[in-house]
């Protein structure tokens, strides 16, 4: 190995260094935090919302037993007609272990859905059983929609945009 | 800095074309090459950094590459390396993002949430870098001594940002030594008023048309028709426009660009569209992607894959989303049917293929222009008929009348007659060359008119 080659690995080696150096930085120096906004918007692409209603804290503690001044942000939909369940919850979480605390408050309000339409509402029960339950920390999704699954991609690619 | 700006045409230019001709032979490619640095320079000044690691890594792999071609296996592992790295670089910028994205909605594991812009003209000089090593591989072209000059190849201002997309192959010559006329500048003038009216006076005002549909509450098919053919037209103007803007400062400074688009609406089956839209990332594609998989010299279910990987992958380059991956397969389907099934047979028939290929483009651009897949499957019901406000209405009827004029120009300039006469009346100067001289500088004057009162319109093909 003569003296070009030897320079020639070591520049190698340098410029991978610096390109490992200089993507960290850029990854420490980006990161950021979603914006609720975006990802409300993008969850709200995808539903129907002329059928269904927005919620307020009242609604939120009674069908989740979760009090909207704890939580950073939040938005709530429910369908308009008694006999739809279309549903939706997007929720950013204000501290840490929040998170899960809303996912058992979100499965419990699937069962309990369950349990009302079980029996005499077949097409309901297909859809909660289809329902979408999504984390990303600090954030959740629940939803119960014919379009679930495209409001879970809305979602995660607004936690990305 | 983009072409079509004030700054650019009346300081930028007037200024780099002076000192480059003021300078000493042996100092243009180093004049260029820091007017190319101050250019990226003006937008997005981080990024220079990167396109500087870029011209030295690749610098140095090409010495590397070219000083172990007696092993090849060597040579190989060194151009593995540096393909590895530019790969890297560009998946970084431009598909982190969508890949987190996609991996987290399937597994459910999460990734750091980044703010990465597009560093600009990346997927171009990352394309070029490439070139550069394989073809210094394939013993294609001498690997470049000067640090200047391999600079100033993938930093060049005409091309950096939008293309097209230069084969280090084709322009090694001329990076050493290159001839500069007062007729090759007068050439590159003339194509650069061409690109230049071509975006301001059609690009943009087709912009402004597709925008104000696509705003529209709701879609008639008429409507849905005339906003997907506006855009049909405006991309078409707005990266013919570049491109020519590019040949022509290229001539400016001596150098011999090759032509990036050949009339593609006049094309009579899609495989014909595609060797005249976009040559220059189409060559790419072909000479480091689908040959060295085998090209058409292997089985036919070979053959379809090939076809296949290579226009997921088209499409994958012009952006970090499923639109584009689809809009990419749509035309290796296409062209797939048309080589097993149709077998060239609407090339035969010139009014009905012309037709028949543009529908399936304007089709084609729905994948191209819509933000999601959902909204471009949305669109294109509309197209036909599926969720759309009636037939027409009288929002599609107004943008349909007050547009005409506009279509018509753009149909004009769009096939090969209205240009042929421009240039061959300009090549052989006779008793209409006074006319034509007047013609380009009314079409100069009006378009630095409008760019007076226009707001910014940045080049469609930018961000990819």
């Amino acid at each position: 190995m003569n003296r070009w080659d030897i320079l020639l690995k070591l520049a190698k080696v340098l410029l991978a260094g610096l390109l490992v150096v200089m993507l960290a930085g850029l990854i420490r120096g980006s990161a950021r935090n979603p914006d609720f906004a975006v990802l409300k918007a993008n969850v709200e692409a995808e539903l129907d919302l002329s059928c269904m209603r927005q919620g307020d804290e009242q609604l939120l503690r009674r069908l989740y037993g979760l009090n909207g001044g704890e939580l950073k942000h939040w938005v709530l939909y429910t369908a308009r007609d008694n006999m739809d369940v279309e549903e939706l919850l997007l929720v950013e979480a204000a501290e840490e272990g929040q998170v899960s605390q809303i996912r058992q408050a979100a499965e419990k309000r699937a069962e309990t859905q369950k349990n009302n339409f079980e029996g005499y509402g077949p097409e309901q029960l297909k859809l909660i059983e289809k329902y979408v339950l999504w984390e990303s920390d600090p954030y959740l999704l629940f939803v119960i929609s014919e379009n679930a699954e495209a409001v879970k991609s809305g979602f995660v690619k607004g936690l990305y945009e | 800095m983009v072409f079509s700006s004030i700054f650019f045409i009346c300081t930028f230019l007037p200024v780099t074309i002076a000192l480059y001709y003021l300078a000493p032979h042996r100092m243009r490619n180093g004049i260029l090459l820091l007017a190319s640095l101050f250019f990226y320079a003006w937008g997005e000044p981080v990024y220079l950094f990167l396109m500087l690691y870029s011209i030295l890594f690749n610098y140095v792999i090409g010495i590397d590459i070219a000083r172990k071609k007696a092993g090849r296996k060597r040579a190989g592992i060194s151009l593995f390396f540096g393909v590895l790295i530019n790969l890297l670089i560009l998946g970084f910028f431009k598909y982190y993002g969508f890949a987190a994205e996609n991996i987290e909605a399937l597994t459910g594991w999460q990734f750091p949430k980044l703010t990465l812009p597009l560093p600009i003209g990346l997927s171009f000089y990352t394309f070029q870098s490439l070139s550069y090593l394989i073809d210094v591989y394939r013993g294609k072209a001498q690997h470049q001594r000067n640090i200047l000059s391999f600079g100033l190849y993938i930093s060049m201002f005409p091309q950096l940002v939008a293309g097209p997309i230069v084969q280090y192959a084709d322009i090694d010559a001329q990076l050493k030594n290159r001839e500069e006329s007062m007729d090759k500048f007068g050439q590159g003038v003339q194509y650069f008023i061409w690109g230049l009216a071509k975006k301001v006076l059609l690009a943009n005002n087709l912009g402004a048309v597709h925008e104000a549909v696509t705003a529209l509450p709701s879609l008639s098919v008429l409507s849905a028709w005339t906003g997907a053919l506006a855009y049909t037209f405006q991309i078409y103007y707005d990266f013919s426009g570049y491109s020519d803007m590019a040949i022509g400062l290229g001539k400016m400074f001596g150098f011999d660009l090759k032509e990036n688009f050949a009339h593609p609406y006049c094309a009579r089956s899609i495989t014909e569209f595609w060797r005249r839209w976009h040559i220059s990332l189409g060559s790419w594609f072909r000479e480091y992607v689908y040959i060295p998989l085998g090209g058409n010299r292997t089985g036919v279910f070979r053959h379809i894959l090939n076809l296949l990987i290579v226009w997921a992958l088209t499409g994958l380059w012009h952006g970090a989303s499923w639109n584009f991956v689809v809009w990419g397969l749509y035309y290796g389907v296409l062209l797939i049917l048309e080589k097993y099934v149709l077998k060239q047979r609407t090339e035969r028939i010139p009014v009905l293929g012309t037709i028949y290929t543009m529908l399936l483009v304007v089709v084609g651009w729905v994948f191209f222009f819509s933000p999601t897949l959902t909204a471009a499957c949305s669109y294109l019901g509309m197209m036909f008929g599926a969720g759309a406000a009636g037939i027409t209405d009288d929002a599609g009827m107004y943008y349909l009348l007050t547009s005409l004029v506009l279509f018509w120009f753009s149909w004009i300039f769009a096939v090969p007659a209205a240009s042929r006469i421009f240039r061959e009346s300009m090549e052989r100067p006779g008793r209409f060359t006074p006319l034509l001289i007047a013609v380009h500088m009314g079409f100069f004057l009006t378009a630095i008119a409008y760019l007076i009162h226009d707001t910014y319109n940045p080049f469609l093909y930018f961000r990819f």
